[in-house]
């Protein structure tokens, strides 16, 4: 065989591997796709908080846009309730550093998670009324003890290590 | 016909070199912060109590510093804390009349050290 059939050959072999590795990634049952796409957005979820707190922090830092500040905090409020809706059951693996306790044996949600997401409502909700007042001191304040207790609260419980 | 067929094999095979390295992008992060402590009548006060916030910051046990920590990273579970030096201010208040009533508060300067880890997202 010349060298050139040879690599041609071996190309041809690659093309078909990538075309059926396609149709196993890309056509998968769709209950997985389905929960595929809700940790992808639980992610996403989860870093749009992150940026609102972060936001926050940054008026806080120069004083600025006060109508601004309240309303990255009504987002994060109203946001918390959505919390259950992005842990269905099995949502875990491949990539998620969800960890498997935040599901008793049958698969639901457990009472300690719901905690967790409860404290999250009580500490935004006191945040939109901390930025309401006005006092940056106090803002500050507050988001710190909301991203410790609300936000790193549940990490350190029920998110491992990637 | 061949050559092209090289050319575009190669060429998924660097975009699947970048979209792994995307998946594992991660960059550390430092960030210098200030703790204030309360007002005190002497400088030896003012000291005692920064030397207590910056045992509780060089473990990881206090809450300001936490909290600022799950603001700033908050992929990283385990943040680390380094207290780098203590400052004294002094302040006369609105009421003092010599200088017997200058007061002090001491500045706890630290650093948060912790990664920010995209999974998701083309960061
Ligand atoms: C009730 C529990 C809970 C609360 C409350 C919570 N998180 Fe999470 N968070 C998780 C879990 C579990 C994961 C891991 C999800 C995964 O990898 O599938 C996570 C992941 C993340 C991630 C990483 C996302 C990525 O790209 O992989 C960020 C950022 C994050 N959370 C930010 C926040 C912020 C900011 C808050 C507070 C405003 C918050 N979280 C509140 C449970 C929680």
């Amino acid at each position: 065989m010349l060298l050139s059939n040879k690599i041609s050959v071996v190309s041809i072999i690659s093309w078909m591997l990538l075309i059926v590795s396609h149709f196993i990634f890309v056509v998968p049952v769709s209950a997985d796709t389905d929960r595929k796409a809700i940790m992808k957005y639980r992610q996403l979820w989860m870093e749009i908080k992150g940026q609102h707190n972060q936001a926050i922090r940054l008026l806080v830092k120069y004083q600025m846009a006060p109508n601004q500040l309240i309303s990255h905090a009504e987002t994060l409020a109203e946001m918390s309730d959505d919390m259950l809706f992005l842990f269905p059951p099995g949502s875990l693996g491949g990539g998620s550093r969800a960890l498997p306790t935040i599901w008793d044996n049958n698969g639901k949600i457990t009472r300690d998670f719901i905690m967790q997401t409860e404290i999250m409502r009580g500490e935004s909700e006191k945040l939109v009324a901390i930025a309401r007042a006005g006092n940056y001191k106090t803002i500050k304040k507050q988001l710190f003890t909301y991203a410790s207790k609300a936000c790193r609260g549940c990490h350190m419980r029920y998110r491992g290590e990637d | 016909m061949r050559g092209i067929f090289l050319n575009i094999h190669s060429t998924a095979k660097v975009m699947l070199v970048l979209m792994l390295g995307l998946a594992v992008s991660a960059h550390a992060l430092e960030i210098e912060s200030v703790y204030e402590t309360e007002i005190f009548t002497s400088e030896e006060f003012a000291h005692k109590r920064a030397t207590t916030v910056g045992l509780d910051i060089d473990r990881g046990t206090f809450d300001i510093a936490i909290g600022e920590a799950s603001v700033e990273c908050p992929e990283d579970n385990f943040p680390k804390f380094k207290v780098l030096r203590i400052g004294i201010n002094s302040y006369w208040l609105p009421n003092s009349v010599d200088a017997e009533d200058k007061m002090y508060s001491a500045t706890v300067i630290y650093t948060i050290n912790c990664d920010v880890a995209r999974t998701s997202s083309s960061k």
